[in-house]
């Protein structure tokens, strides 16, 4: 008789070359029984062998290296243990060989961990498990305990950590889970060397191979009659039986792959049979068997664990809040309007200095430079280029403000406890859950927003989510409001920019359910979200982020906007009238202003019905921050006179002093962010900035509230319409621009005949 | 129910977090983690989060402006079910 090994035979694929199983006949078996007596005899004169098993991080290398006085290496975090480790001990004068495996959650194994584990259990033949559980976790624990039991080996449970558990508020009753497990239970601190000698006198003299889960009686049935087919196949290991028939039951593909390499095909087969019988009984039996253990491990759990002292952490109680089912979303717009307060008390006052006393200073500056150059070219530079860039350029302090604090809720936690209120808002509302994850990037600009609607598995999902989402108030569009805010506004500025990023998701989600019940119905899906805990945000990882997007809005400035306030220019300059000149005509005379004229009629209801207000709105569909560079040409280029040529050092004092008074407000009005509306938190900017003066006396409040709505709801800029474009076709992305420009159309006329009556 | 089409229903159904679902399960919310990895390794749940690498970032010229791209947020792992998981589902309804 003759055995490859004297343990069972290998069933490792890599260990057995398929192509030499081919050209090789069978060894042959002419006695099985007598085979496995000399194993068993071979076996007993050995060393004894003790695995030890567990979930990752519970200690079990601790537990190794107190056992045996090693230092194998210990880590406080999961997979230290990445391939099976061996220790050596004496015990009442015998040898024991400790092996250490790898951290393992289950032996169905999907984790290079799992595998070692379960090959180990599978060839290594241990004549004991030492199966080590983290008190504090027992639920999670024990389903590897469960399926350690389907092995049908020896079993002892060291109960590690007992100490932390008890410092959670669980103790854990050894005794009742002794008793439900029916294999020894010893208490451990692995740390402390505390329980470590009972483990091992346990595990050499009381193992036991435990009660197990009884399963559905059909997978038992299946079980029985696989196990009866593996007793006729003395190749496999005995002790395996159980686990292999389950495992095969609920496909696990590298059991399978093991028996096909080691000529097992018939037991596959018979074992599909099986599964399909199981199938046609409506039994899905991977559930069904996890199931079985997850209710098992729970009862066990509750059994030895009468009372958990539940301490909530500031996760816990601070979610009680974030998540509540009806406080969750006052709170989330509290949240905000707290952000756009502190953004408008601290930013406003170098929204003033940048577009007042600094961009004169740069202005009196470019005078003095450019006094040899044609008038046309100071004109563009002065009269153009300063105040238009100069214009979006003076709204970066409020996108700093503005951009750290947003860093702040989403480093901290508090934007994905945002996420799910709205999750859950747009499930009632027939929306994809995973919607929102373009919604929110809409807040920051639409294009990429767009190209997230990828994400979306359904493609009612991506085409709704893309034509509603430019109704997220991009932050392209936050300068136009702050500078109406200023304007016409001043003590309720962050009220109203708040209430136009509100007012944008509103409408949002009014389409979105008019559209879900009429044209793009739903198609299914669904999302769990596991939230991070809170935590605090490290200053530095905040102002990385919060720079980097400002600067990026800043690149904007010297490109998009730049060209097109020199396309703007250039369009006020080119006469209309018959007798006007190039680059002296008045801008109502100009081509820009004459076709602006021809367009404004058709803002008359809106109440800003004139060519200047008329007229910046076309350049927005290039970027909506180019409406207010455009407002900046046109009111400070028709009022303002040619700045006066300025010297460095007149300048730099005049900057100086300007940047010195915006500290002080700035400071002056911190206290004042939490204060009501009424009480003047906004109030520090009673100096308001030449373009704010300008449209406080051009536009009536009841006007300039309309055009903000009109700005916020009206057609996406054209790199929004292309991204529409390229992801869901021309179709869908003109039926977005005109359904946009009619929703801004009417909302904008419905707010000033109603606003009109009250302001 | 079982707790495993529980846990396949909470993802056809309204959003739940883990300790909502931890909750309505009695069951710990790390139990509840490995009822989780044991429908996402067995093909039943999948994971939906989107990623900095993922389709929706790359080409975009504008990923500068959007927190997305950085993939250094805290994690939000967002699961939802696989076909597996939907039939299983609609032969338990």
């Amino acid at each position: 008789m003759t055995l490859p090994t004297l343990g069972p035979v290998s069933l490792d694929p890599v260990a057995l070359d398929p192509v030499a199983l081919e050209s090789t006949p069978p060894l042959p078996i002419h006695d099985a029984a007598a085979c496995l007596q000399t194993v068993a005899r071979l076996r007993a004169a050995r060393d004894p062998r003790a695995v030890i098993v567990g979930n990752p991080n519970v200690g079990k290398t601790t537990l190794v290296n107190g056992l045996a006085g090693t230092n194998l290496k210990v880590g406080n975090w999961s997979g230290v243990t990445v391939e099976k480790r061996e220790a050596r001990l004496t015990f009442a004068g015998r040898s024991v060989q400790l092996l250490d495996l790898p951290g393992a959650y289950s032996l169905s194994p999907h984790t290079p961990e799992e595998l070692i584990t379960r090959t180990a259990l599978l060839d290594e033949a241990p004549d004991v498990a030492i199966n080590v559980l983290d008190a504090g976790n027992l639920e999670r624990n024990l389903y590897l305990t469960l399926q350690l039991m389907d092995f049908r080996m020896p079993i002892v449970v060291a109960l590690n950590l007992v100490d932390e558990a008890k410092d959670k508020g669980m103790t854990v009753d050894a005794a009742a889970l002794e008793g439900a497990l029916g294999v020894p239970v010893i208490e451990t601190v692995a740390s402390k060397g505390s329980g470590l000698n009972g483990l091992i006198g346990a595990a050499l003299e009381r193992a036991e191979v435990g009660q197990g889960v009884t399963y559905p009686a059909e997978i038992e049935g299946s079980v029985a009659r696989l196990v009866a087919r593996m007793e006729q196949l003395p190749t496999l290991p005995p002790h395996a039986h159980r686990y292999l028939a389950l495992a095969l039951l609920e496909g696990d593909p590298s059991i399978r792959g093991r028996l096909v390499a080691t000529g097992h095909a018939d037991l596959l087969a018979a074992a599909d049979r099986e599964a399909l019988l199981l199938d046609a009984s409506g039994e899905d039996a991977l559930i069904t068997v996890a199931e079985a253990r997850y209710a098992h491990a729970a009862q066990i759990a509750q059994a030895a664990i009468p009372q958990v002292v539940a301490r909530r952490t500031l996760t816990d109680r601070l979610d009680a809040l974030a998540l509540h089912r009806w406080l969750g979303i006052p709170v989330f717009l509290a949240t905000v309007l707290l952000v756009f307060r502190l953004t408008f008390s601290v930013a406003s006052p170098f929204v003033t200095l940048i577009g007042g006393p600094l961009q004169d200073t740069v202005s009196g500056w470019a005078s003095a430079a450019l006094s040899w150059a044609p008038f046309f070219l100071r004109e563009l530079v002065v009269g153009a280029i300063i105040p238009g860039v100069g214009t979006v350029l003076s709204f970066l302090p409020t996108l700093l403000v503005l951009y750290l604090a947003m860093s702040f809720l989403e480093d901290s936690g508090y934007m994905a406890r945002a996420a799910f209120l709205a999750d859950r808002m747009m499930r009632s509302i027939g929306l994809d859950g995973r919607a929102f994850i373009p919604l929110i990037l809409g807040f920051g600009c639409n294009v990429p927003a767009v190209y997230a609607t990828r994400t979306l598995e359904k493609r009612s999902d991506r085409v709704l989510v893309s034509m509603i989402l430019p109704f997220m108030s991009c932050s392209a569009r936050l300068p136009v409001y702050i500078i109406f805010a200023a304007a016409l506004f001043p003590k309720q500025g962050s009220v109203l920019v708040w209430a136009m990023y509100i007012l944008g998701m509103a409408v949002a989600f009014a389409f979105a359910f008019v559209l879900r019940r009429t044209s793009l119905k739903n198609e299914g899906g669904g999302v769990l979200l596991e939230l991070p805990p809170y935590r605090l945000p490290a200053p530095r990882v905040l102002w990385k982020h919060a720079w980097r997007r400002t600067a990026s809005f800043a690149r904007r400035a010297r490109t998009t906007v730049l060209s097109t306030v020199a396309v703007v220019w250039l369009l006020l300059a080119i006469p209309a009238v018959a007798g006007g000149r190039f680059a002296s005509v008045r801008p109502a005379d100009s081509l820009f202003g004459t076709v602006s004229t021809w367009i404004s009629p058709v803002f008359a209801p809106l109440g800003f019905g004139n060519w200047q207000a008329t007229g910046a709105l076309v350049p927005g569909f290039v970027a909506k921050e180019v409406v207010v560079a455009t407002l900046g040409q046109i009111y400070l280029g028709e009022q303002a006179p040619t700045p006066a040529p300025l010297g460095l050092f007149a300048g730099l004092k005049q900057a100086a002093l300007g940047t010195w008074e915006a500290v002080k407000t700035s400071v002056q009005a911190l206290p004042t962010v939490l204060a009501l509306p009424s009480l003047g938190a906004d109030a520090s900017h009673d100096a308001k900035s030449p373009l704010a003066a300008a449209l406080a006396t051009a536009f009536t409040p009841a006007a300039g509230l309309a055009y903000l709505v009109f700005v916020l709801l009206y057609t996406p800029c054209i790199a929004t319409v292309g991204a529409i474009q390229a992801e869901h076709g021309r179709r869908i992305a003109w039926i977005t621009v005109a359904y946009q420009m009619a929703t801004a159309w009417v909302a904008g006329v419905a707010v000033y005949q109603i606003a009109r009556l009250f302001l | 129910m079982s707790r495993l089409s529980t846990i396949l229903g909470a993802l056809h159904g309204e959003p739940r977090t883990l300790s909502e679902l931890s909750a309505a399960l009695g069951s710990s919310q790390p139990a509840v983690e490995g009822m989780l990895q044991t429908l996402f390794s067995s093909g039943y749940i999948q994971d939906a989060s989107p990623t900095a690498d993922g389709c929706s970032c790359n080409g975009c010229s504008l990923k500068s402006l959007c927190r997305n791209a950085d993939g250094d947020l805290p994690a939000v792992s967002l699961l939802r079910l696989t076909p597996r998981g939907e039939a299983y589902l609609s032969r338990q309804s």
